[in-house]
Order: structure tokens, then C-alpha cells, then sequence
């Protein structure tokens, strides 16, 4: 190994210079002066003080993760803890600067601008109208809790507990409120948004950039935490689905429906607390999510670049979040030989409908950070056009670490698939043989199928 | 019925010790008895993987894991069987009790 290459690992792994625990310290205390200097510049600070306000706790043992989860469940995989600072994050290379996205020209945005044709924009603009029914019921939740996603904080603040606790107290409250797993992180300062897109009609209409977007009100410097939340997308769904038929959108909805009601209440609760918290969920999301997840250690980023591999789930789960400045003990980003696996599994590459995964080895530099080469316009072309469903999750549904109930053989197969290229050749091979990820398992196929609604109907007058 | 499978598996195990250890099972040969007991071992983790496998695999409907589990696991238990049970006497090996002749 070359000395740069040893440095480069080092400063990833960090081994040398901080343990879990001291770090969690050293957060602790940043975020406690964070949070002390937040409270003195806030009015109504000193009323809550006058008012007596006293908050009674029982604290966790030192580097407990929550009262409900006294441990982080990984299954069973060992989880290395990684750095998140300018070179790092968590396992992606940061190799230059990369600048902020404008929501405005996101996939799906520019679909909608008919940047990517008529049948693209009219199969996303139908994915909740009747493309699919269930689309539609499950859409409802997320895109009625959009107002929701901001708010103004109580004046008076509440006393709190120590960072460390209130973070295990806001974990705690996610596993209340079903979520599937959660982690807290520090915001990258390229995660949310540059701007957001404000007037969707109007944007679909034509208005120029400038009438349509605004600037984003969360920023890494107003809301130093992430609190990232994650629900399975449903195994059975998925066991029973070719990938990308009728249910596939509803299974995103299903996910952001529960995923919406999380965040916009964590969110207000932080904001009776009398601290800053905006949501952000597929309704509408104000920072882009993977960085965020990878930040909070929710995993690592796969050879799909638009999940997070999670050591459980997989990346077959939706992430929502919620930016804060209420003073949290961030987790680390989290590595678990998920890259290793990517690099040499493609079983996702192989099966997409679209072809738009990469099937090299080796990542790309792409806005100043490393990840697999991706064709962005093809997924989002298949996904909108694809009439033999509504949207696609093929990637998801084959991908071995995704494909697999709660079982000691799946755990085994994935604790040997984290360990190396060898032990991973392996794994997909196995996995291969036994049939998993491709099959379709007919007594799974629950939902009902409206094939005639799958075609996207283009209005005459476009 | 995993509780039971269980159950089997830890009746099952007792029973092949006991068989083992009885005076009829035993060759008097060290190297046998020690080959005797890998075996007893090895079959027994096969063929228990195997049940719990295709059990978990057909509580989710996985055919081909099932059918490949089948050919896998039990393939290789009967084999493992068949030579367990030829070292232990069961097949192949002559009787111990010489034959009588009626006509005498």
C-alpha cells in the first residue's frame, strides 16, 4: 500500500485518532455549545427559565443507541465507523468541490418541463392520478403534509436533556412512531438544496426558473442535524412484484405516507421544544436525501446511486428526514463492505429494464465525489414510460442484500458478503443458484391490476 | 412446528448417540470410532441445516432455493448416511449370526 493510499485510508477509517465513544464525546460538546449558544440568541430563552421549567429523565448507559434499541440492529454484520469530514463521507471519496443542486433540475422536474418528451411528463404527471389507484390513496398523506413540513418554534424553550440523551430520546420517539431505523448526523453542507422549486403548476406551465424557485431555508449552518428516518419498502410486495408493475409506485408511497407522518411530527415536536426542525419527505424534500443518510450512518452507497445500502434492509427502504439545530450527539457514518459487494455483484446492472446502471468496475468522479456512473435520463425515461406497470424498483427487488427475509441463513450469507471481493463472487453466486431476487412468488401478487390504466395518455393539444 | 423440528432434531441427535455407544455398534477399532463420530456429526449439521433451510425457504415460497436446498442438503446427508451406516454395521457387513442348517 502507497503512502498516499495509507494516508487516504486513515483519514477514512480514522482508526487512529478517534474512537466511537470519544467522538460522541467531542460531538457532545460542540453540540452543546451549539445549543447553548442557540438558546441565549433566541427570545423567550430567559421566560423558560423564569417559567421553572424542569425535565426529569433517567439517563442510558454511556454509547447506548436508544432506551427502545439499546443497540444499533445491523444485522448481525460488524459496521466499521467512518469518517464524515472533507475527504470522507462515510464511504464515498470526496475528490474536489461539489456544488449544490438546484431542485429545479432534478430528473423528474425536468421530466415535468417536457425536457425529457410528452410520454415522460405525462406518465409522471398521471403516477398519482389514476395511473394507479393505490398510487393515488397512498399519495394522499404525503402530499397533504406538505405544509406541514415548516413551522415556527415554540418561544419559550424547554429545558433539555444532555445531547446524548435527547438524541436517544428522538430515536426512541421514530421506533414510537414505527419507524424501521433512524440515525442522526451532522448535514453536509451540499446536501440540501441550492434552491427549492416552489410553484409546481407553474413550473409545469413554463414560468422561468426565477418565478418558480426560492432559496432553500435549511442550510448546513441553520440546521447543523440530520435526523434521517427509514421504512422498509415491504419484503412480500417485492417477493411478489416483477419489479416495476402496477404496485411499484405504491410501494415508494406506502414507505413516504408512513415516512411523511414521522418526520412532520418529529418535527413538530422539536419545534415545541422551542427548537428550529423543517421535514423533508417525497412531498417535499428540502435537502437530497443519500448524503444526509450516509451522514446520519444509515449506510453506505451503492452501485444504484440514488439509495443508501443499509446493512438490515439493504436499500430496499425510503428515507425522510428532518434538519435541526435542537443539540444532538450525531452517529457516524457507518461502512460495511457494501462498495465491495457492489463492485463485483452488477446483478442490479444486469436486470435493469432500462440499462441504466453501470456495469464497471471501478467509480467515477461525478460533482467532485466518487460513485458508479449512472444514466439518470434512462431510469427516469423507463420509469415514467413504462406501461406494464407504474414506475420501476427492479433494482431493488433483485439486489441480494434486499431480496431476503428475517432468517440466520440470509444473516450468514451477508455477514460472509461484507467480509470481501472473494467471499462477495461468492454470495451472488450462491445467491444465484438458489434463485433468489428474480423469481416472482404468485401468492405474494396481493394487489389488483388495471392494465388499460397503464398506458400514458398524451392530450392532443400538447 | 419449528418448535417441533426442534424437538425432533434434539430426540433425533440423543438417539444416534445412544445407537452409537451400544456394545452391537461398536468395531473395536479407535480410527473407526473416531471416523464413526465425525460422521454421526457432519450428517447430523447437514441434514438439520438443510431442514431448517428448505423449512424457512418454503414458509416463503423460494421453489428453487426449496428444489436446490432438496438436491443439496438431503443429497448430500443420504450419502453421508450410507456411509455412516455401512461403518456402523447397517449395510454391506456380514452377519453376525452364522447361518443354521435346518436339515440337521
Amino acid at each position: 500500500m502507497n503512502k498516499d493510499v495509507k494516508n487516504a485510508e486513515e483519514n477514512r477509517t480514522n482508526k487512529k485518532e478517534i474512537s466511537r465513544r470519544s467522538f460522541l464525546l467531542g460531538s457532545t460538546a460542540l453540540a452543546a455549545t451549539a445549543g447553548v449558544l442557540a438558546a441565549t440568541a433566541i427570545p423567550g430563552v430567559a421566560k423558560a427559565a423564569e417559567l421553572g421549567y424542569k425535565v426529569n429523565y433517567e439517563k442510558g448507559k454511556p454509547g447506548q443507541w436508544s432506551m427502545l434499541k439499546p443497540e444499533a440492529d445491523y444485522g448481525g454484520i460488524n459496521v466499521n465507523y467512518v469518517n464524515n469530514n472533507k475527504e470522507w463521507l462515510g464511504s464515498t471519496q470526496i475528490v474536489g468541490e461539489i456544488s449544490k443542486f438546484r431542485q429545479y433540475d432534478g430528473g423528474f422536474n425536468r421530466a415535468l418541463r417536457n425536457e425529457l418528451g410528452p410520454k415522460a411528463k405525462y406518465g409522471i404527471l398521471r403516477f398519482d392520478f389514476r395511473r394507479y389507484p393505490l398510487a393515488t390513496g397512498t399519495a394522499t398523506v404525503q402530499n397533504n403534509l406538505v405544509t406541514l413540513c415548516e413551522g415556527k418554534p415554540a418561544q419559550d424553550k424547554l429545558p433539555i436533556p444532555d445531547p446524548e440523551k435527547m438524541s436517544m430520546n428522538i430515536k426512541d420517539v421514530a421506533y414510537f412512531l414505527n419507524a424501521d431505523e433512524v440515525g442522526i448526523g451532522l448535514t453536509p453542507e451540499f446536501a440540501p438544496w441550492e434552491t427549492m422549486v416552489t410553484d409546481k403548476p407553474g413550473m409545469i406551465a413554463g414560468k422561468p426558473y426565477e418565478e418558480v424557485c426560492k432559496p432553500n431555508v435549511v442550510s448546513a449552518a441553520t440546521h447543523p442535524y440530520t435526523i434521517c428516518v427509514s421504512v422498509d419498502k415491504h419484503l412480500e410486495t417485492f417477493l411478489g412484484s416483477t419489479g416495476y408493475d402496477g404496485i411499484a409506485n405504491s410501494q415508494s408511497n406506502r414507505a413516504t405516507m408512513m415516512l411523511s407522518g414521522i418526520v412532520t411530527s418529529i418535527a413538530a415536536y422539536i419545534r415545541a421544544l422551542g427548537y428550529e426542525a423543517v421535514a423533508s419527505h417525497q412531498g417535499k424534500e428540502y435537502v437530497i436525501i443519500p448524503p444526509v443518510a450516509i451522514a446520519s450512518g444509515l449506510g453506505e452507497q451503492p452501485r444504484v446511486p440514488q439509495g443508501v445500502a443499509h446493512p438490515r434492509l439493504g436499500f430496499r427502504h425510503m428515507i425522510a428526514c428532518v434538519s435541526t439545530n435542537l443539540p444532538l450527539a450525531p452517529d457516524k457514518p457507518i461502512e460495511f463492505g457494501a462498495k465491495d459487494f457492489c463492485r463485483v455483484c452488477k446483478k442490479c446492472a444486469q436486470t435493469c429494464p432500462a440499462q441504466a446502471i453501470s456495469y464497471d468496475d471501478d467509480e467515477i468522479v461525478h460533482n467532485g465525489y466518487k460513485r458508479w456512473d449512472f444514466n439518470l435520463d434512462a431510469c427516469i425515461h423507463f420509469r415514467a414510460e413504462n406501461e406494464e406497470g407504474v414506475c420501476c424498483a427492479q433494482c431493488m427487488k433483485v439486489c441480494p442484500w434486499n431480496s431476503k427475509e428475517d432468517s440466520w441463513f440470509h444473516k450468514a450469507g451477508i455477514a460472509i458478503g461484507s467480509t470481501g471481493r472473494t467471499s462477495s463472487n461468492l454470495l451472488v453466486k450462491i445467491d444465484d443458484m438458489f434463485g433468489y431476487g428474480t423469481e416472482v412468488i404468485p401468492r405474494f401478487k396481493w394487489w389488483l391490476d388495471w392494465p388499460e390504466l397503464y398506458k400514458i395518455k398524451i392530450p392532443t393539444n400538447n | 412446528m419449528g418448535i417441533f423440528l426442534v424437538f425432533l432434531a434434539g430426540a433425533l441427535f440423543v438417539a444416534g448417540i445412544i445407537y452409537i455407544m451400544l456394545p452391537k455398534a461398536k468395531s473395536g477399532k479407535k480410527w473407526l470410532t473416531v471416523i464413526n463420530w465425525v460422521l454421526y456429526v457432519v450428517f447430523f449439521l447437514d441434514f438439520w441445516t438443510g431442514v431448517s433451510f428448505i423449512y424457512l425457504n418454503a414458509g416463503y415460497s423460494h421453489a428453487k432455493a426449496v428444489s436446490v436446498a432438496i438436491f443439496v442438503f438431503m443429497g448430500s446427508a443420504v450419502v453421508l448416511g450410507l456411509i455412516l451406516a455401512r461403518f456402523l454395521g447397517f449395510l454391506g457387513g456380514k452377519s453376525k449370526v452364522k447361518g443354521v442348517s435346518l436339515s440337521e
